[in-house]
This record gives C-alpha cells, structure tokens and sequence, in this order.
C-alpha cells in the first residue's frame, strides 16, 4: 500500500506573501521528487507550472528537482532571485 | 574585522575596504549597487530585500572563494535586508589583488555571480504606496505594479 511522505515546503518573497504564511505542510506520495512538490501546493500558490528559473533547496541544500525526498524533509521553493 | 554576508543596517563600504587591504595587494575595486528611483517608471520609494539567510551566506562565502581561486583577490560582499530607502546600497563588494586588472575583474565577477547564484529578492515600494515583488514573473501583481527587470 502506498503511502504519503510529510514534507515541509518554505516560501520566500511572493510566493510567502501568496500563501500567507513562511511554510506549509503538504504530503506526496511515496515515492517523490523534488518535482513532485510544486504540482501539489494550494493553486493560490503556485496558480501555474513551475517558472522557468525556479530553483530549489532541500534541508538547506541546493537540490534538484529529481532529488528523492523522505519524510521530514524541508523544501524551499526559490522563485528567480532579484538581489543586487 | 570580519564582514557580515548580510545585514539590516546602512552598509558602510570602509569597513569592507579595510577587509581586504592586503601588503601584497596593490589595487582595491569596490563595487555599491544603489536603490534608484527608476525615472520614466512609476517612482519607487524603497526597495525592500528578503534572503533566504543561511543559504545567501553559503553562496556569498562560496563567490568569495571563487574570486580567490580565479583571480588571486581577497573579496567580501554584503547585502542589506530589509527596507532600503532610494539612494542608498544594496550592497557592497570590495575586491584586493596583486594589480587592478584583477582586482577589477574579481570586484566585477562577484557581482555578476551575486545577481544570479544567491537567493536574495527584493520588493518595490512605490511612492503611492503600492509595492510589487521582483520575483512575482506570472502577472500575480496589478500590470501597473509590475515593475519589470531591475538592475543595479
């Protein structure tokens, strides 16, 4: 039988402001990637596909979007950044 | 005196100077990227900047290395979070070498290397008293809120 992974994903910049909130908890099922994420946020969120440039951070590491994922794992979704 | 990565406060580009002075070093480039009322635009008020604080700090640590390795230059970097009034920095890079070519070069790589590797966003704050994230690329803002690329 299948089973979810808990997960904790991070916003930053509008994407915090778009969800109210720094993070959320969500569940994926086992097993997921780092894509898996994006395709299950709240649509008030993410309201389309992942931007071209989005970047992604799991347990404060830069990790890609085929990364396995395991239960407790925190991902930040990082949109283009603007610093400078 | 070692140089935060990031920090609320005013940057004050002498102390980055002096982290970098160097006997060996004959050449010192700095760099400030300034909060600019963006003429020809709707005004902007401030510029508020976010990082994604331990991450930023890695990767700035990690372009300080990598000026070194490229370019024999002693460089630091930082970054103000928070609300930045216009007209005052964003942020500062001071860059020491043997000789200016590189010391140039490193103060010029490592912003070039900030812009695109280190998870910092910024907001405009309009002078009507609307503001609109940077990073916001599918229209979530009012068209008329929606700043566009900025570049410091």
């Amino acid at each position: 039988m299948r089973r979810d992974i808990p997960v904790t994903v991070i916003f930053f910049a509008a994407l915090r402001e778009r969800a109210g909130c720094a993070e959320c908890q969500i569940a994926v099922p086992d097993p997921a990637t780092v894509a898996d994420v994006w395709p299950r946020l709240p649509k008030r969120i993410r309201r389309s596909d992942a931007p071209d440039g989005v970047r992604y951070a799991v347990n404060d590491t830069w990790a890609d979007a085929a990364r396995p994922l395991i239960a407790g794992d925190r991902i930040a979704l990082l949109m283009p950044f603007s610093g400078g | 005196m070692s140089v935060l990565p990031l920090t609320e406060r005013e940057i004050d580009v002498t102390t980055l100077i002096a982290a970098v002075v160097d006997p060996e070093h004959g050449g010192i480039a700095t760099f400030l990227g300034m909060t600019r009322r963006e003429s020809g635009r709707r005004a902007f008020a401030a510029i508020e900047y976010v990082a994604y604080d331990c991450l930023a700090a890695s990767e700035i640590a990690v372009i300080t290395d990598d000026a070194r390795s490229r370019f024999g230059a002693t460089v630091v970097i930082q970054h103000r979070v928070g609300m930045i009034p216009v007209g005052e920095a964003s942020v500062a890079i001071a860059a020491s070498a043997p000789h200016r070519p590189a010391a140039f070069a490193a103060c010029r790589f490592a912003i070039d290397e900030l812009k695109s590797r280190v998870p910092i966003w910024k907001r405009a704050h309009f002078a009507d008293g609307t503001s609109a994230w940077f990073d916001d690329l599918d229209g979530a803002a009012p068209a008329s809120s929606t700043p566009g690329p900025h570049h410091a």
